[in-house]
C-alpha cells in the first residue's frame, strides 16, 4: 500500500514538472502512426526547449 | 490515460463508451445514501461551527485551526453543489465531444494529461506570489473581512471566472482570451481587450518586482542567496541540456539541495565584513539589477534561465505549501488580531489606504478573484485536457487550492504580533525608519493590546537575521516572519528561524523572478503581435532586432514603474498595491464579460445569473476604486488630490511638505501621482469599452434566442477517463471496460 502510494506520488511529481514528455511523444508517435522514427530522447528535448522559445508556458502572480 | 491501441481505424462503435450516460450521471449525483448524507452533514456542522468560531465568538484569540477547516469545509460544499450547478446550467459539457489534446493532438502542445497531473500543472502556473501578499496587507482591517472576502470570493466569482474561461477555451481549439475577445466584441471590444491587458500585464510586473526590492533591501543575506539562483538556474539549464537531457526531477532535486545551501551560505556571508559590505545594497540598486535582468533574462535562450528555474519554482511551490499547511495543523497558532479592526472602519489605515468598501476587495485579488489566470486559463491548460468534464476539478477545483493558499498566507500574516505588523507594513515615511520611531509610531495608532517597544523590533530582526524589519513593506518579509514563527515550532526551534525567514523570502523571490520573465516575454509577443497589424514583420519571432526592441519597451515599462516605486516619498508599494489590485480585478472583469458574451449566445439566459453577479461585484469595486483613486479629495486615497497638493504647496514655494521632506521629493510625489492617476484613467476607460461591447452583445444574442456559436467543430472523441479526483462507481466501472479492452494503460505504468 505504502509503496504504491509513493509510486503514485512520484509519478504525479514526475508528470508535474513534464519529466514524461518523452515517453508520452514516443506514445503518441506510435499511435499517431507517424512515418519515420521518432526523436531520439535528446532531438526530443533540444526540440522542446526551442519551441518553448515562442510558446510560452504563462506564469501568473 | 494513454490509449495503446496503434491502430487509428478502429471504428468508435468497437470501443467502449466514450462518456458515462448523462442519465446515470444524474441518478448518481441524486443518490443519497445514508453514508453520504451524513458524510455532508458533518462537513456543514465542521464547517458551519468553524464560522461561528470566527465571526461570532469574541474570545481573546482564535485558533488558526477554524480558518482551515471554514474554508475546507466551505470549498468542498461550493465544490459539490454549486460548480454542479454551473456545470449542469451553464458549461453542459459533453465527454462525447473530443477535446483539442484530442483532435489537434501533436505529441506536444497538443497531448491530451491525466486530470490528476494537470490539476497540479495549472496550480502549478496559477499560483505565484500574488495569495501570498495581498492577504497579508489586507490583515490591517482584521482577520474576518479578509477571510469572508476570500472564501466567498473563491466560491462566487474566482472560481467560476477561472472555470468557464478554460471550458470557452478548450471549445475553441485553446485560444487565448485575447483572439476570444475579438470574436466575441468585434474590433472595438476587442483591441481595448488587448491594450488593456498589455497595460495590466505592466503594472502586474512591475509591482511584483517592487515586492523583491523591498523584500531584499538592505539585507545582504536575501541578496545574496536570491542572487544564487541565476547561477544554480544557469548550471541546471546546463545539465538538461547537454548532460543529462529530460531528468527534470533529478535536477531539480540537485537545484533544490543547492537552493538550501545558498540560504544556509548566506548567513555566513552576511556576517562576513566583506559580505556584508558587497551585498548590502540599497533599494535603487536592486530595483535597477532586477531591471538589467529582467533584460537579459528575457532575450537569453529559455532553456539557460527560464525553464530550470521554472522547474525549480513549481518543486518549491508544491513543497512549500503542503508543508505550511501541515504545519499550521500541527502547531495550531493562536490568533489575537481582533476580527474587525480599528482601521476596518476607517480610510487612514497605515498599510494600504482607503476604506473596506471597495479596498479590501481590490487588496485582495489573487486567492479571492484573479483575471491573471484568465490567461493561463485561456491558452495553455485548455490544450492538454483529456475530457470535457474534467474542466470542473481542474478550472473550479485548481482556483479553490489558490485560495486555500491566500488563507494560509492570511493566518501567517496574522500570527505575528499586531505592534510588529504595523511597524513592518507602514511606510519609511511615518515610521521615521529606526525602531524607536516606529515603536512610538505604532503606539500612537491607538490599537487596542498593542504595546510595541523598541526591544522587540530589535528582537525580532535578529532572530530572523536581518538589521532591521522597520518598513518592510510589500507583504512578503511580514509573511516570511510569519512562516518563520510557525515552522520553527515544528522544525528547529528558535536557532532556525532566520533560516525559515530567509527561506520564506527565496521561495516568494523564485515565483516573482520567474513571472517577472515570464511575463516580459509574453507580452513582448503580445506587443509584437499587436505591431506586426501595421508592420507585419514584428509577427516574425525569429526577428532578433524586433524582438529586442519589443522586451526593451515591455522592460522600459515596468522598469520605469518600478523605479517610481521604488523612489516615492510616499512608500511606493503602499500607494501603487491598489493599482495593482484594480487591474488585475478589471482583466477579470474584463474576462467574465467575455464569458457572458459567449455564454448568452449559448442561448440559457435562465443561468446567466452565475456570470453576471461576479461580472457586476468586480465592476462596482474597480470602477468605485478607480473613481476613489481618481476622484477623492482625501490625499492619502486619491491621487490627483494628492498631485494638486504638493504641485499647490511647490507654487507656494514650500520647501517641504507632508511626507516629503525636500523640493526634490515633492517633484517626485507630483510626477508619480500624475503617472498613477493617469493609469488609473487608462484602466477605466478601456475596461468600460470592453463591458459596453459586451453587454451589447449578451442583449444581441438574448434577444435573438441565442446566436450561432463561436465553438471548434465538434469532433466525436474516442477516449475516456473519468471527470473528478476521484471516480464514481459508474466511472470506475466504464474505466475497467477500457482496461479490459487493453485501450488504456493504468496510472504509473509508463
Amino acid at each position: 500500500m505504502l509503496v504504491r502510494w509513493c509510486r503514485g506520488l512520484v509519478w504525479w511529481v514526475q508528470g508535474v514538472l513534464g519529466e514524461d514528455a518523452y515517453i508520452r511523444y514516443l506514445d503518441h508517435h506510435r499511435r499517431a502512426g507517424h512515418p519515420g522514427p521518432p526523436m531520439t530522447e535528446r532531438e526530443f528535448w533540444r526540440a522542446r526547449s526551442d519551441r518553448q522559445e515562442t510558446d510560452l508556458r504563462g506564469r501568473c502572480c | 490515460m494513454v490509449q495503446t491501441s496503434g491502430d487509428g481505424a478502429v471504428a468508435t462503435s468497437d470501443r467502449p463508451p466514450v462518456a458515462v450516460d448523462d442519465e446515470v450521471l444524474a441518478a448518481e449525483r441524486r443518490r443519497w445514501t445514508p453514508v453520504r448524507v451524513a458524510i455532508w452533514v458533518a462537513i456543514a456542522l465542521l464547517g458551519g461551527l468553524a464560522w461561528v468560531m470566527l465571526a461570532l465568538v469574541r474570545g481573546e484569540t482564535v485558533n488558526a485551526v477554524w480558518f482551515v477547516f471554514a474554508a475546507v469545509c466551505t470549498y468542498l460544499i461550493a465544490y459539490r453543489f454549486y460548480s454542479t450547478y454551473i456545470e449542469r446550467r451553464v458549461v453542459r459539457p459533453d465527454d462525447r465531444r473530443a477535446t483539442p489534446a484530442e483532435y489537434k493532438e501533436n505529441g506536444q502542445d497538443y497531448l491530451p494529461m491525466d486530470r490528476r497531473v494537470l490539476y497540479g500543472h495549472h496550480f502549478a502556473a496559477i499560483a505565484g506570489a500574488g495569495p501570498l501578499v495581498g492577504p497579508v496587507l489586507a490583515a490591517q482591517m482584521g482577520y474576518l473581512p479578509g477571510t469572508l472576502w476570500i472564501i466567498v470570493g473563491v466560491i462566487l466569482a474566482g472560481a467560476v471566472q477561472d472555470y468557464l474561461v478554460l471550458f470557452f477555451s478548450m471549445r475553441r481549439g485553446g485560444r487565448s482570451l485575447g483572439q476570444m475577445a475579438r470574436d466575441e466584441l468585434g474590433r472595438v471590444g476587442g483591441t481595448a481587450a488587448l491594450l488593456a491587458t498589455l497595460t495590466i500585464m505592466i503594472i502586474i510586473v512591475a509591482i511584483l518586482a517592487l515586492v523583491v526590492v523591498n523584500a531584499l533591501g538592505e539585507s545582504p543575506w536575501g541578496v545574496f542567496s536570491v542572487a544564487m539562483t541565476i547561477p544554480i538556474a544557469l548550471f541546471m539549464g546546463m545539465y538538461l541540456r547537454y548532460w543529462r537531457p529530460g531528468k527534470v526531477s533529478e535536477v531539480s532535486l540537485i537545484g533544490f539541495v543547492l537552493l538550501m545551501a545558498a540560504i544556509v551560505a548566506g548567513g555566513w556571508v552576511a556576517e562576513t565584513s566583506w559580505g556584508a559590505t558587497l551585498f548590502t545594497l540599497d533599494r535603487t540598486t536592486i530595483a535597477w539589477a532586477i531591471i538589467i535582468y529582467g533584460f537579459v533574462a528575457a532575450v537569453l535562450p529559455v532553456w539557460l534561465l527560464l525553464a530550470p528555474r521554472d522547474y525549480l519554482s513549481t518543486f518549491m511551490k508544491i513543497g512549500t505549501i503542503i508543508l505550511l499547511a501541515v504545519a499550521i495543523v500541527i502547531v495550531r497558532p493562536e490568533i489575537a488580531v481582533p476580527a474587525f479592526s480599528e482601521f476596518a472602519g476607517r480610510s487612514d489605515g497605515p498599510v494600504v489606504p482607503g476604506p473596506l468598501f471597495p479596498f479590501l476587495f481590490v487588496t485582495i485579488a489573487c486567492g479571492a478573484l484573479s483575471g491573471f489566470h484568465a490567461l493561463i486559463s485561456s491558452g495553455t491548460t485548455p490544450k492538454l485536457v483529456e475530457k470535457e468534464r474534467q474542466t470542473r476539478f481542474i478550472g473550479y477545483g485548481g482556483m479553490l487550492m489558490e485560495s486555500f493558499v491566500a488563507i494560509m498566507a492570511l493566518v501567517a500574516a496574522l500570527s505575528i504580533d499586531r505592534g510588529i505588523y504595523f511597524a513592518m507594513n507602514s511606510s519609511a515615511a511615518v515610521t521615521g525608519g529606526t525602531i524607536e520611531t516606529a515603536a512610538a509610531f505604532v503606539n500612537s495608532l491607538g490599537l487596542t493590546g498593542v504595546n510595541l517597544t523598541p526591544e522587540m523590533l530589535a528582537q525580532t530582526a535578529t532572530n530572523v537575521g536581518e538589521e532591521s524589519v522597520v518598513s518592510r513593506t510589500g507583504g512578503a518579509p511580514t509573511l516570511a516572519v510569519g512562516l518563520a514563527m510557525i515552522m520553527q515550532q515544528l522544525i528547529g526551534g528558535s536557532g532556525l528561524m532566520a533560516f525559515w525567514y530567509h527561506f520564506a523570502i527565496m521561495f516568494e523571490a523564485l515565483f516573482i523572478l520567474t513571472a517577472v520573465d515570464a511575463g516580459t516575454r509574453v507580452a513582448r509577443f503580445m506587443l509584437q503581435d499587436s505591431l506586426g497589424n501595421f508592420l507585419p514583420r514584428f509577427r516574425d519571432t525569429s526577428w532578433r532586432a524586433g524582438a529586442w526592441l519589443c522586451t526593451a519597451i515591455m522592460v522600459g515599462g515596468w522598469g520605469a514603474i518600478l523605479i517610481m516605486g521604488v523612489t516615492d516619498p510616499l512608500g511606493g508599494i503602499n500607494t501603487l498595491f491598489p493599482l495593482f489590485g484594480i487591474a488585475n480585478q478589471l482583466l477579470a472583469a474584463i474576462a467574465l464579460a467575455v464569458c457572458l458574451a459567449i455564454a448568452a449566445r449559448r442561448g440559457n439566459v435562465g443561468a446567466l445569473w452565475v456570470i453576471i453577479l461576479p461580472l457586476a461585484f468586480a465592476t462596482v469595486v474597480t470602477v468605485t476604486a478607480s473613481l476613489y483613486k481618481i476622484f477623492s479629495p482625501v490625499p492619502g486615497v486619491g491621487y490627483w488630490a494628492q498631485h494638486a497638493a504638493y504641485r499647490n504647496a511647490l507654487e507656494r514655494g514650500e520647501t517641504s511638505f507632508g511626507n516629503a521632506k525636500n523640493v526634490d521629493a515633492m517633484e517626485a510625489v507630483v510626477r508619480n501621482t500624475f503617472i498613477q492617476g493617469t493609469l488609473s484613467i487608462v484602466f477605466l476607460v478601456l475596461t468600460l469599452i470592453v463591458l459596453i461591447t459586451a453587454v451589447l452583445a449578451t442583449l444581441r444574442s438574448v434577444r435573438a434566442g441565442g446566436r450561432e456559436n463561436t465553438e471548434d467543430p465538434e469532433v466525436p472523441s474516442r477516449i475516456y477517463a473519468p471527470a473528478g479526483l476521484i471516480a464514481t462507481p459508474a466511472e470506475r466501472e466504464l474505466e475497467g471496460q477500457w482496461q479490459r479492452a487493453g485501450l488504456t494503460t493504468s496510472r504509473g505504468a509508463h
